[in-house]
């Protein structure tokens, strides 16, 4: 089977105001199949969204290899990697939407590495591809916001404007940062529920990070445990213990030990009756 | 001492004057200040390019715009155009500064997020970069038309042209009257130059 990403011993470091060095991933082999569908989990600051930026290719690796289906983005030129990126829809943890336009142009955005400049320039006057923003929009459930200016959106409202972004880029792999963090527990099902979809229908590559256990849990069939820059387990979710998560969000400085214990229980507990 | 309205054909051509130079003016040192502006902008640029360019549009601003009149006066010589020249040079260490720290306030994530979808880095400041400046962008310019006004009106004194080139004359000939009639002028059009600098700032925000 193809791999869709690949990734052998990388580094990635980011420097500070005060000038010392911050190691975010520290070593990580990774081997990703097209189609599969994994679930990163890992204490805050243990490098998941600095994996997700190295595997869309907003971030270069210090040392290591990234591969993409089998392609080295460091040795390809400008276009070839611009291709490279359009393969890749990445759903962000802040959205990253540009706040002053419409929904319908922070959508069509996905279109940008299929157009020239000019129909990108002629779309920001009048949008071009009305049918498939307005299709992708209804996909996500904000049809009814697609004229509105997306600051207006709520913070739900414009992380599905996010998705619709990235679903009408028809990428062959999906990343998505934290997408239920700003949506009630209801809707968060349905919107896994729609990237699993996604995943099985059409073969797309899924890799998602999550801060929500039982959700990774229920869902997907890989969970990456993600820990210090490292990966500390690579697992089906059927042979994650209660104290091997103890131990990956160990020293997590948002709870103290006895709040992890608790709502690992909780987790475990919830997974042995589902 | 009552106004004397016979000058209203000088008061007609040197406020028509004065307008001239501050439209050409502003919008010559715009077309510069905007890439300029790109370049100082800490962000989008190495240190070997912004910080020569940061620092040569902090000398051109400390040049009291009346000093850059004089130089180009005795460059190109009297009249309208060293006005439009020291105008358009000023504009650009203003204007300049202002583009770039707009441009280093701006979020970088939503540029990274279009970036990561293919997109080219010319598409990225068009729909990335442009829209969240755009109105600040505006604003700024009109806010500098208006002071550009402000300031034109007394470039005649130097031999740049416009009312002040009357005032002066009226002045040196002690006719009061018409002097009178230039700065009541004078205060109009400044007063129309923050009218419409105010009309178009309410727009935007
Ligand atoms: N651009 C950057 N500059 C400096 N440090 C950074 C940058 N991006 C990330 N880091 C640091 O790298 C480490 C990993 O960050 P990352 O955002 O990948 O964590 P995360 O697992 O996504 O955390 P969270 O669950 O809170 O989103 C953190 O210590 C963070 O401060
Ligand atoms: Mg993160």
């Amino acid at each position: 089977m193809d791999t869709a990403f690949e990734l052998v011993d990388v580094h990635k470091r980011f420097r500070l105001a005060n000038g010392d060095w911050n190691e975010a991933i520290r070593g990580v082999s990774l081997t990703v199949r097209q189609g599969e569908s994994i679930a990163v989990i890992g204490p805050s600051g243990a490098g998941k969204t600095t994996l997700l930026r190295l595997l869309n290719l907003t971030l270069r690796p210090d040392s290591g290899e990234v591969r993409i289906n089998g392609t080295d983005p460091s040795r390809v030129k400008v276009r070839a990697l611009r291709r490279l990126r359009a393969r890749t829809g990445t759903v962000y943890q802040q959205h990253n939407l540009i706040p002053s336009l419409r929904t319908v142009h922070n959508i069509l955005a996905g279109r940008l590495s299929s157009w020239s400049i000019l129909r990108s320039l002629h779309s920001l006057i009048s949008p071009r591809e009305i049918g498939s923003a307005a299709e992708a929009a209804r996909k996500v459930g904000v049809l009814d916001k697609l004229w509105e200016r997306t600051d207006r959106l709520s913070g739900g409202e414009q992380q599905r404007v996010a998705i619709a972004r990235a679903l009408i880029q028809n990428p062959r792999h999906l990343l998505a940062d934290e997408p239920v963090a700003s949506v009630d527990p209801s809707r968060a099902d349905a919107l896994i529920t729609l990237l699993r979809e996604l995943n099985e229908s059409e073969g797309k590559t899924i890799v998602v990070n999550l801060h929500d256990v039982p959700i990774a849990l229920r869902h997907f069939p890989r969970i990456l445990g993600l820990h210090a820059g490292r990966v500390f387990f690579d697992l089906p979710p059927g042979e994650i213990k209660a104290d091997l998560l103890m131990r990956l969000y160990e020293g997590d400085e948002d709870m103290t030990e006895g709040e992890t214990r608790a709502w690992i229980d909780e987790t475990m507990k919830g997974s042995l009756a589902g | 001492m009552p106004p004397d309205w016979s000058v209203w054909d000088v008061l007609w051509r040197a406020s028509l004057e004065t307008l001239q130079t501050t439209i050409a003016g502003t919008f010559l040192g715009a077309l510069f200040a905007y890439p300029l502006g790109v370049m100082a902008a800490s962000n989008w640029t190495p240190p070997w390019i912004h910080l020569p360019v940061k620092a040569a549009m902090a000398f051109i601003r400390s040049i009291p715009l009346l000093i850059l009149a004089l130089l180009f006066v005795s460059a190109v010589g009297l009249g309208p155009f060293p006005g439009v020249l020291a105008i358009a040079v000023h504009s650009v260490g203003v204007l300049g500064r202002f583009v770039a720290e707009e441009i280093e306030a701006t979020d970088p994530r939503p540029l990274l997020a279009l970036q990561g979808t293919g997109a080219s880095s010319i598409q990225v400041i068009q729909h990335g970069l442009i829209p969240q400046v755009l109105p600040q962008m505006v604003a700024h310019l009109a806010i500098r038309f208006e002071m550009n006004l402000r300031d034109s009106t007394i470039l005649g004194l130097v031999g740049a042209g416009g009312l002040g080139f009357y005032v002066f004359l009226y002045i040196k000939q002690f006719q009061w009257e018409k002097t009178g009639v230039l700065c009541l002028a004078i205060i109009f059009l400044v007063f129309a130059g923050e009218f419409v600098s105010w009309q178009i700032r309410k727009r935007l925000i």
